[in-house]
């Protein structure tokens, strides 16, 4: 398998890795009370989560060969 | 320093500014030096996704119902990282045919169909006639606020005026000409607009930077952070519940589930999108940044719109003040007059940028895919005997994009003042994902036939002004409102099960719109 279409499955993974987790249930177990440095759980969890994927987004396209 | 004046002086030097850049980028691009062969740039100008909705919206929805707007950016992002195979095919595909448009490319899919190719020109010209009007009315509404300063009134408590004194006519016959001078002062046999790509990465850079100018003040300088706005909040009655949003209805997941679905399917297949992201493209290797990029961009860009929609719900206690026009508003109560015109220029940027790539798409398609097929066919008027047809093609496009916009304001005079930003923009949303099936079936499966893409599409359509486009009109028009009611509630007869599945969950918002109405 080239690098190249090995970067394709690796985002259809991370592809499918985000329809889990913004999707019921995992959703779910964050939509509780609190807070986490002063930012509701779910909003917390929602933006890192976000930020977690387009991180390793990144990763994958940029990383050196 | 809000006079009207200013306010109108700046608008118009914002538009020779952009007007300035696509000219500079043109001339260069005639030179064979591109200034927009680049990742960044190529990037920046898929960031035109962000409009109207994004800037003014976002903050509307979110003050209503918490973290729902969110679906609309996270889509898209998990669209994207298919684009390292699905976009590059579309792309291969569309320089190897020379594809022009996305009716083009939906027609080349199956066997170069004429009528498929009209039948996409159509749906999505009506498709996307709410979206443009979505951006006609953050615009004028945007435009009347700043005008009131001191004051703080809504544009609803004016009363009504008549056409002609109407801003939302003007702002849409403004952008009309300037579509013109920008989009169709030469005919590329390509359809490449340099220029107009250009100018479109630098207004994504404006929106970026006044959105988060107006966010970081709220947040940090209104507020004491982050923390203190949600504490506030979580300590205000009425905004506790926003807190855990997704509670209750157990139906809220699966409309934030298709809310995702939808903008999926609406990051590849608005007309404005594929026009960005596929015929603008110059190099294949600028998807590998646009990768990441592009959702770097709209995570940045949604940062604080959950802060600036507490902070103007706290701000402006009782809902006097329309949420959708927190960003404006909230500078303008703390008499910030330079953030203020900040964040009307970055709407300004937000709509126009939406505006003129949609209807420089959607004109290239009326003209190519709809009106020359017809006018090629009739043999009295003898076209194909013509040396030069610029003049007719330009005059075709013209033609079109003050039509669109002329339709646009249209919509928004008889149904656009009901509705939120978001819900105006989402019908568009449902139109583009008609379009779905066909194009995936048409590059990843032999089976797929002209007939059924063409049955597919016209039953799409017509669920969708069923359901979405006849009730919005029925809001205002009372004699059709009874009629619509009572359709409303006999169970839909669906004649394609993907069609049914993707309206399901705006089938329950237009119950509700008529319901409530």
């Amino acid at each position: 398998m080239s690098e190249f279409e090995g970067n394709g499955q690796r985002l259809i993974a991370l592809c499918l890795l985000g329809c889990v987790l913004f999707n019921y249930p995992v959703l779910a177990l964050f939509n509780v009370p609190g807070t986490v440095l002063g930012i509701p759980v779910l909003y917390a969890y929602l933006f890192g989560a976000w930020a977690a994927l387009v991180a390793l987004m990144a990763w994958i396209v940029e990383r050196r060969r | 320093m809000l006079q009207g004046w200013i306010i109108v002086c700046t608008s118009f030097a914002y538009l020779g500014l952009l007007f300035a850049i696509a000219y500079y980028a043109d001339k260069r691009a005639d030179a064979g030096r591109s200034v927009i062969a680049s990742p960044y740039i190529y990037s920046l100008s898929l960031a035109v996704y962000a409009t109207a909705w994004t800037f003014y919206g976002s903050v509307g929805r979110a003050a209503s119902d918490g973290i729902g707007f969110l679906p609309i950016y996270i889509g898209p992002t998990l669209m994207i990282a298919l684009w390292w195979v699905v976009m590059r095919k579309i792309l291969r595909i569309s320089k190897q045919n020379r594809i022009t448009s996305l009716a083009d490319f939906i027609a080349s899919r199956y066997g170069k169909s004429a009528l498929l190719g009209g039948a996409v020109t159509v749906i999505a010209v009506i498709g996307i006639v709410p979206y443009i009007s979505l951006q006609l009315k953050a615009v004028s509404n945007g435009f009347l606020i700043v005008m009131q300063y001191p004051e703080i009134v809504m544009p609803a408590k004016l009363g009504a005026v008549p056409v002609a004194q109407d801003t939302a006519l003007w702002v849409a016959l403004i952008l009309a000409l300037f579509t013109i001078a920008f989009g169709t002062r030469h005919l590329d046999a390509a359809e490449h607009h340099e220029g107009m790509v250009a100018a479109i990465a630098f207004e994504s850079l404006v929106k970026l930077l006044a959105f988060l100018a107006v966010g970081i003040y709220v947040t940090f300088v209104v507020y004491d952070g982050l923390g203190d706005v949600f504490a506030r909040a979580a300590a205000n009655r009425e905004l506790a519940p926003l807190l855990t949003p997704l509670e209750g209805l157990a139906g809220n997941y699966a409309s934030w589930a298709w809310l995702t679905i939808l903008s999926m399917a609406a990051i590849m297949f608005l007309p404005r999108q594929f026009q960005v992201a596929v015929i603008e493209n110059k190099d294949e290797r600028h998807l590998n940044k646009a990768i990441w990029l592009f959702p770097v961009y709209m995570l940045a860009i949604n940062l604080f719109v959950l802060p600036i929609a507490f902070g103007g719900r706290l701000h402006f206690p009782g809902g006097s003040v329309d949420a959708d026009t927190f960003v404006l508003t909230i500078p303008m109560a703390e008499k910030q007059e330079l953030l203020a015109l900040l964040v009307f220029i970055g709407g300004l940027s937000a709509a126009t940028g939406m505006v003129i790539v949609e209807t420089i798409a959607l004109s290239t398609m009326v003209c190519n895919d709809l009106v020359m097929p017809v006018l090629l066919r009739l043999r009295s008027l003898r076209l194909n005997e013509r040396p030069d047809l610029t003049g007719l093609l330009l005059g075709i496009r013209r033609g079109a994009i003050v039509f669109v916009l002329l339709l646009g304001y249209l919509y928004f005079r008889v149904a656009g003042e009901a509705y939120a930003l978001v819900s105006i923009g989402l019908m568009s949303f449902v139109a583009a994902a008609q379009f779905f099936p066909s194009i995936i079936g048409g590059i990843l499966w032999k089976g797929a036939t002209r007939l059924g893409a063409l049955a597919g599409l016209s039953a799409g359509f017509l669920v969708w002004i069923y359901t979405l486009l006849l009730p919005s009109f029925a809001r205002f028009c009372i004699a059709m409102k009874f009629g619509i009611a009572i359709a409303a509630r006999i169970p839909m007869i669906t004649t394609t099960i993907i069609s049914s599945m993707r309206v399901k969950p705006f089938w329950f918002l237009d119950m509700t719109c008529v319901l409530r109405s």
